[in-house]
């Protein structure tokens, strides 16, 4: 490498990756061989070693294709056990990850990160924990939507059907705040132990956000959080499937205060956050043109007008983290429609 | 002004090492059929609205107009998941051509 580099070839190193396709439209680190070297070996992994074959056109996710797009985006070498892991993760068949990349929705893969790896690499799980000012939450979730735009050729307006996109498709990671949460975290709810540092990967919209102040009582903040979730333009109330509540920590402990648990708020929210079938009908997806693929449960009379359409088939798909810092928010994180993954970082 | 493949030259000569995977296969169109008299046609339905009718529509059309043989219908289970790959052997080994619908 040189030791003096003019303007020039300084600047060269920055606007070539822009000539040749290969950014999200803001600028990459230069991949040079020296650095991504030096992320394949903070891997752990051999360099050829394959990770997946990203749809929609199956490029093979090496390792050394992987550390690429991690230099690219701007990370520490020892991001890298992370960004394999999330990248792994989506590729589980019930995520439908190559759907998600060329589908006309807005969704896209959040990476939620658990345990005690998150203090080890610096990850954000507190205050202004979906936006900006983070090197390990920017730049986690920016190698892996590069990794999946990139090996997966998803490119925007190519296989990429995306008819809005949203700011996601940059980055998009977060840690879960175990630390000022009053319940169990998601990773050890779904089997692992608190100490096991993990990744859950959810395919989603933006945050909308709960504002939610005037009231300490349970069934005030969930008949708003319901509220929010029961809208006609998110996927959930014609396909239900999984979707995700981000409960901010003074939200959290409001609840768990007056001796609530996840599942009585899961409870809560699956039979409440429900349209009835008049008003799907008037405005939501529902029609001649859906009856093809209209997945509503069974126990949904749709003769009925006045039946309940719920957001979800059962209250467990409602899942619940804490994350954020403090005030009076939480957040609803409506989904594609298909399930989170959640996976120990080997 | 820099075509892509220029630019993608150009980086790799600064020593930049590109962040593209490998294809497994190459992507290539499938070689082109010299008449469709006589072809079966196979179509792929993905639940989407109409498009069971788009599809049944063109393939009588082939038929009438343009002498194509037997049709194998085959839907997937839902439009946001892949086709099971028994639906996709099927077409691959009793079918000539392909049509998939619908995009939205």
């Amino acid at each position: 490498m040189t030791n003096e580099l003019s303007s020039q070839a300084l600047r060269e190193l920055f606007e070539v990756p822009f000539a040749a396709g290969w950014t999200d439209g803001l600028p990459v680190i230069p991949p040079t061989r020296d650095l991504v070297d030096e992320f394949v070996a903070a891997s752990g992994r051999a360099a050829d070693e394959l990770i997946a074959e990203i749809p929609p056109l199956y490029g093979a996710a090496t390792i050394e294709k992987i550390a690429v797009n991690a230099v690219m985006a701007g990370c520490l070498p020892e991001y890298m056990p992370v960004i394999v892991t999330a990248l792994r993760l989506v590729m589980q068949d019930t995520f439908s990850v190559g759907g998600m990349q060329c589908s006309t929705h807005m969704s896209t893969p959040l990476v939620i990160v658990h345990g005690p790896i998150r203090n080890e690499l610096g990850i954000n799980s507190g205050a202004n924990v979906f936006g900006q000012g983070n090197r390990a939450n920017a730049t986690i979730g920016r190698a892996v939507h590069l990794a999946l735009v990139n090996i997966g050729g998803s490119f925007p307006g190519e296989a990429d059907k995306s008819t809005l996109g949203h700011p996601g498709k940059y980055t998009y990671c977060i840690g879960e705040n175990e630390e000022d949460s009053p319940f169990t975290p998601l990773h050890v709810d779904r089997g692992l132990t608190a100490e096991t540092s993990a990744v859950t990967v959810y395919g989603c919209e933006g945050p909308h956000n709960i504002n939610h102040q005037a009231s300490r009582d349970p069934f005030a903040f969930l008949t708003c959080m319901a509220d929010v979730m029961a809208n006609l333009g998110s996927n959930h109330i014609y396909i239900q499937g999984e979707s995700f509540v981000v409960l901010g920590p003074e939200h959290a402990n409001d609840l768990a205060d007056c001796g609530w648990k996840k599942p009585d708020i899961q409870q809560y929210l699956f039979e409440h956050a429900r349209r009835p079938l008049r008003d799907v009908k008037r405005g939501g997806i529902y029609g001649p043109e859906t009856e093809r693929y209209n997945f509503f449960p069974r126990w949904i009379d749709q003769s009925d007008d006045d039946a309940m359409v719920p957001v979800a088939r059962r209250a467990s798909d409602i899942t619940i983290i804490v994350s954020g810092g403090s005030g009076k928010h939480s957040a609803y994180l409506p989904g594609w429609g298909t399930r989170s993954v959640t996976g120990a970082i080997l | 002004m820099t075509t892509i493949t220029q630019a993608q030259e150009r980086a790799s000569s600064l020593g930049l090492i590109d962040p593209f995977g490998a294809m497994k296969a190459e992507a290539s169109g499938a070689p082109r059929l010299d008449t469709f008299a006589g072809k079966r046609i196979g179509l792929l339905d993905n639940r989407k609205g109409n498009a069971d009718h788009l599809l049944q529509a063109l393939a009588s059309r082939l038929q009438t107009q343009y002498g194509a043989a037997e049709i194998i219908l085959r839907q997937k289970a839902t439009y946001s998941r892949q086709a099971q790959p028994e639906i996709l052997e099927q077409l691959a080994r009793d079918a000539d051509f392909v049509i998939a619908a619908i995009g939205d």
